[in-house]
């Protein structure tokens, strides 16, 4: 049996719910089509990844005398082709909140962590900019990550980077077909009955009045979350159905299997298509992927010549195998193999990384800007060097022009340290949110011009 | 502590600070605090939903699945108030699932034998010749809203649900679509949602009601709603009654639904949730480690901690016990124990004193070895922090050091390997704490299984040297080769310690130590976690009476966990609440 009665309300359906659904289908009919894209708009992404880098893999090799970018070091290669659309800035770091389980969720707050109180310390960048912007996509923001392996998949302070208030972290999608339904799923029927809905608000509101002032804090949560709801619906049904004509986009929309491909890199292309689908087709401008949460001992043994765990990597001084993050069958020959192992992960998260900009850059905008352009994507963490376990020198990357407000294909040196926080300044001022602090940082970087 | 490069404090000084502070807290008045405390209203966990379903509907539906993964905070529980979150990523699964619930529990053409126990439950009166459909309808929404707040509906709430029925069938939907369109708005409602309690304004503590009394109960003991027989306790306001409240603690503890005390409450405490999902072995090079294998783990430990709390056995039996449980594959696989048949789990005796009590199960023993190889240091910090709640500090940033060291543990003796310890200081100062905990547990090999040596497996050239060789046949070369080993066998010295120093060897050795020393340390452990459980929040200081008063109780009653649970909740802040104030913050 179909109901009808949800149809108005049909965006949600089939989220979460085992519905029954065919394999692979085409979206036939664009029916929740965005509105154009407004020309030159800028999208955001951060793209977070755990464990640190074995130090001296993130400065390029040669720079000319502006610090252009001449020649990415062999673990950056991957890179290598868009050198001209990448800043690598240096000596970054967080003056608060260091290491796994503090550094992992303050990486876009810029405070330190309060793990008794899951505290923040503040709302994190992505998510003042996705509150700032929420009125113009269908969802404010797309919080994504890889399903965890190992030890603490399950650890909240480790899978969180996006706060909506210092308190409340995001939920994060790790299913790739979950993450195209939230865009896309919608049936086009006309019935409009709100009656659902706005049931339960009438009936929910009446419990303002029963329980005591601190628990409406809780109240006001299920409101807001309702209220962003509300507002995707809205969105929708105010849409035209132009975008369906648009075949450059519609063809591309090809609705991922459900459940996680077993193929890692298949899994994270498949996620990093779907933040192409969000930015192309306007259905958020904010999106941050975890490629891996902050302490993953997930096993890159598929790539050739690597075996052990990545965090069991990061710890490469001791090669022995015998320590507390290994898991007892791996061991190395030396500590250099070990290093070289490491920064090889690293390396295969560029290779990744190589392919969301190819793709980004062959996608011509209305401006006559590619997607790249048209966007800044940070990547990065919230570790330097993994064995000595610290915050300086942060690999911190950042790709595309952001509409033409920065200027890219250089090495930014610094001889003081500059906190990250003045960098996620910088990337949110030119979304349109006039702030000059968060965190510790005072001042947003000047130096992307 | 002062930096390493200025003066410091002689022992003196700091032995006679500690005394001082000691005696501060030893001695301050506990009882002067007057505070239960107050956790906000949380949502059901995924477990505690799928859970309320199943009971609502009378029928598992576990349409939570690809809900996103709970997180667990400080608490260590999964139900805890300050990490459930309700995020709008969240709201869209409980309205997507609300109308999977209504397709899959009552689809309009029955089939099953469970869809007609679901129409039964849901359709308590069906429309006919002499029944109206106003009346019919009426009727189910009383029965269904009843239990889906888990409290009496109010009048007006049943006339807001009749006017969306009838807006509903005007606008053409069938009775039952109607019904169900009712349904699924209850099932995203924040009544439903949400543990719901009363509020009341002022800076006083205040009793939550019946209702709300057996919401607490249930949510503890089994993990779901109330069923109807605390229903009715509460509708006659019975349930506030102490001995009412321990009769039916009793109840339900004989119910099956409380094994979730033992699969959720003893598997986040203890851990061993993890068996089988990020505890495993690669099924590839270790047949043996099965998902049946490693689903017994788990069972042994949670019917172990369910028949401490059913046959109502003292605290000390955690630690040590002679019994069991097992099945055929458990017991010979990691037992040694070849005289158990068939696949279902039973109660067994124990005869040998290393094995009885969870640090000899395999499922605890397993989640504290790394992958393939036991770790005397995460089994001491597990003793330490887990079981006694006293956790050594931290480790310093780059804990590398002292495991380089212990890569020739395995064929030093025991008092090479203590005095390799203390040759480094820095390291030596916590790891002469926590190791030999974990060294007397060494003869439990990493998934549990009895050794009384190492068994080192070198390869060797010659036959002469071999005392054990394999021909295999290989790609690579026409002739099958054959390839020589060398065992040796070195014996294990258990020989452990506890922290102040009491020597003991062996599992047995260790527990009758814990048991003799650390007592106290066991009871305040398992009260505390209890207790933060049956609260779904952390314990904060105010909570410190209640604590001592169960401890109170269960040293006049012999540490019985039956004592425990009745005095959990019976407790202040299990019945109270009190609006928080800036006492708090």
């Amino acid at each position: 049996m179909k109901s009808c009665t949800f149809s108005r309300r049909a965006i949600l359906r089939g989220i979460g719910a085992a519905v029954a659904l065919p394999l692979m289908d085409v979206v036939p009919a664009f029916a929740q089509s965005p509105l154009p894209i407004p020309s030159g708009t800028n999208r955001l992404a951060y793209l977070y990844f755990p464990n640190g880098i074995p130090r001296g893999i993130w400065y390029p090799e040669e720079t000319g005398p502006n610090g252009e970018l001449i020649k990415l070091n062999e673990w950056m290669s991957p890179l290598e082709p868009h050198k001209q659309d990448i800043n690598i800035p240096s000596n970054v770091w967080t003056p608060e909140g260091n290491g796994h389980v503090n550094g992992t969720p303050t990486w876009l707050t810029g405070h330190s962590y309060d793990s008794r109180a899951v505290n923040a310390g503040g709302v994190s960048a992505d998510q003042i900019v996705a509150r700032h912007l929420r009125e113009e996509t269908l969802l404010p923001s797309l919080e994504l990550s890889t399903k965890g392996e190992g030890y603490f998949s399950n650890s909240l302070p480790r899978n969180a980077i996006s706060w909506s208030a210092p308190d409340r972290p995001m939920a994060r999608e790790i299913e790739p077909r979950t993450i195209f339904d939230r865009m896309f799923s919608t049936q086009s029927s006309v019935n409009s009955n709100r009656s659902v809905m706005d049931a339960v608000l009438a009936e929910a509101r009446s419990l303002n009045s029963v329980v005591s002032s601190a628990d409406r804090l809780r109240l006001d949560e299920y409101f807001e979350s309702i209220r962003a709801l509300e507002r995707r619906i809205e969105f929708a049904e105010t849409q035209s159905t132009e975008m369906a004509n648009d075949g450059a986009l519609t063809d591309t929309l090809v609705a991922p299997t459900p459940g996680i491909p077993a193929d890692h890199q298949a899994y994270i292309r498949l996620m990093m298509d779907l933040m192409i689908m969000a930015f192309q087709s306007n259905a958020t401008r904010v999106v941050t992927f975890m490629l891996d949460h902050g302490q993953s001992n997930r096993y890159f043994n598929f790539i050739p010549e690597v075996k052990g765990t990545w965090h069991a990597l990061s710890h490469y001084q001791n090669a022995s195998g015998m320590t507390e993050d290994d898991d007892g069958t791996t061991s190395w020959e030396s500590v250099e193999q070990k290093r070289a192992m490491y920064a090889e992960v690293i390396r295969w998260h560029h290779t990744q990384v190589a392919y969301l900009f190819d793709r980004m850059k062959s996608i011509r905008e209305s401006d006559g800007n590619t997607l790249l352009d048209n966007s800044m994507i940070l990547m990065g963490g919230a570790l330097g060097d993994g064995n000595e376990h610290d915050a300086s020198h942060l690999p911190t990357l950042l790709a595309g022009r952001g509409g033409g407000t920065i200027r890219t294909g250089r090495f930014i040196e610094h001889e003081e340290q500059i906190d990250l926080g003045t960098i996620h300044l910088a990337l949110m001022q030119r979304m349109g949110v006039q702030l000059d602090k968060l965190g510790t940082a005072e001042s947003a970087f000047q130096n992307l011009i | 502590m002062p930096p390493p490069e200025a003066p410091q404090p002689s022992d003196e000084t700091r032995a006679e600070m500690l005394t001082l502070l000691r005696q501060d807290i030893e001695e301050f008045d506990f009882s002067v605090l007057d505070n239960p405390g107050f956790e906000l209203m949380r949502r059901l966990t995924h477990t505690e939903y799928d859970n309320t379903v199943r009971d609502l509907f009378g029928v598992e539906l576990n349409v939570t699945e690809r809900f996103p993964t709970e997180l667990i905070g400080n608490s260590g529980f999964e139900n805890s108030s300050n990490t459930l979150f309700l995020q709008s990523s969240l709201m869209e699964r409980y309205i997507g699932a609300a109308q999977t619930i209504v397709d899959l529990g009552l689809p309009s053409e029955p089939t099953t034998d469970a869809h007609f126990l679901t129409r039964e439950l849901i359709y308590v009166m069906t429309p006919d010749a002499n029944m109206s459909e106003e009346a019919a309808s009426t009727a189910v929404f009383e029965s269904f809203l009843n239990k889906a707040y888990r409290r009496p509906v109010t009048d007006k709430e049943l006339s807001n649900a009749k006017e969306q029925f009838f807006a509903a069938r005007t606008s053409g939907l069938s009775y039952e679509g109607s019904i169900k369109q009712v349904i699924q708005s209850v099932l995203i409602s924040p009544k439903f949602l949400l543990r719901v309690e009363v509020g009341s304004e002022g800076a006083d503590s205040y009793r939550v009601n019946d209702y709300e009394l057996a919401s607490r109960l249930s949510y503890f003991l089994w993990a779901t709603m109330p069923d109807q027989e605390l229903f009715d306790l509460a509708a006659e306001d019975k349930l506030s009654d102490p001995e009412v409240i321990q009769q039916q603690l009793s109840r339900m503890l004989a119910d099956e639904k409380a094994n979730t005390l033992g699969d959720l409450f003893a598997a986040q405490w203890l851990g061993f949730h993890n068996v089988g999902t990020r505890i495993w072995l690669d099924p590839i090079d270790n047949p043996w480690c099965t998902d049946t294998l490693m689903n017994a783990m788990r069972d042994e430990t949670s019917m172990f901690f369910m028949s401490l709390l059913r046959d109502d056995l003292p605290i000390r039996t955690l630690i040590d016990a002679d019994f069991t449980f097992v099945n055929e594959e458990l017991a010979s696989t990691l037992y040694g124990m070849d005289y158990i048949r068939g696949d279902h789990m039973r109660r067994v005796p124990i005869y040998n004193p290393n094995r009885g009590g969870v640090l000899g199960h395999a499922s605890i023993l397993a989640l504290t070895s790394n992958y393939k190889t036991t770790s005397p240091v995460k089994r001491g910090v597990y003793v330490l922090d887990t079981i006694l709640g006293t956790p050594p500090p931290e480790p310093p940033p780059n804990v590398g050091i002292l495991s380089q060291e212990l890569q020739e543990m395995e064929e030093m003796s025991f008092r090479e390997k203590v005095e390799m310890h203390s040759s480094n200081a820095y390291c030596s100062g916590c790891h002469s704490r926590i190791d030999p905990i974990g060294f007397s547990m060494e003869n439990f090999a990493y998934f549990g299984q009895w050794r009384d040596t190492y068994d080192f497996r070198t390869r060797v050239d010659s036959p002469d040297e071999a005392d054990e060789s394999i021909t295999l046949n290989t790609e690579t070369s026409p002739d099958p080769i054959t390839i020589h080993f060398k065992n040796t066998r070195r014996p294990i010295s258990a020989g452990g310690s506890l922290p102040d120093g009491t020597r003991f060897d062996g599992p047995a050795g260790l527990k009758e130590a814990l048991l003799r020393d650390r007592h106290d340390d066991l009871i305040r452990q398992v009260v505390s976690k209890m207790l933060a459980y049956s609260l779904g929040r952390q314990l904060e200081y105010y909570d410190e009476p209640a604590v001592l008063k169960i401890i109170a109780a269960l040293e006049a009653n012999d540490y019985r966990f039956q004592t425990l649970l009745e005095e959990v909740v019976a407790s202040y802040p299990f019945q109270y609440k009190k609006n928080p104030g800036e006492e708090i913050h």
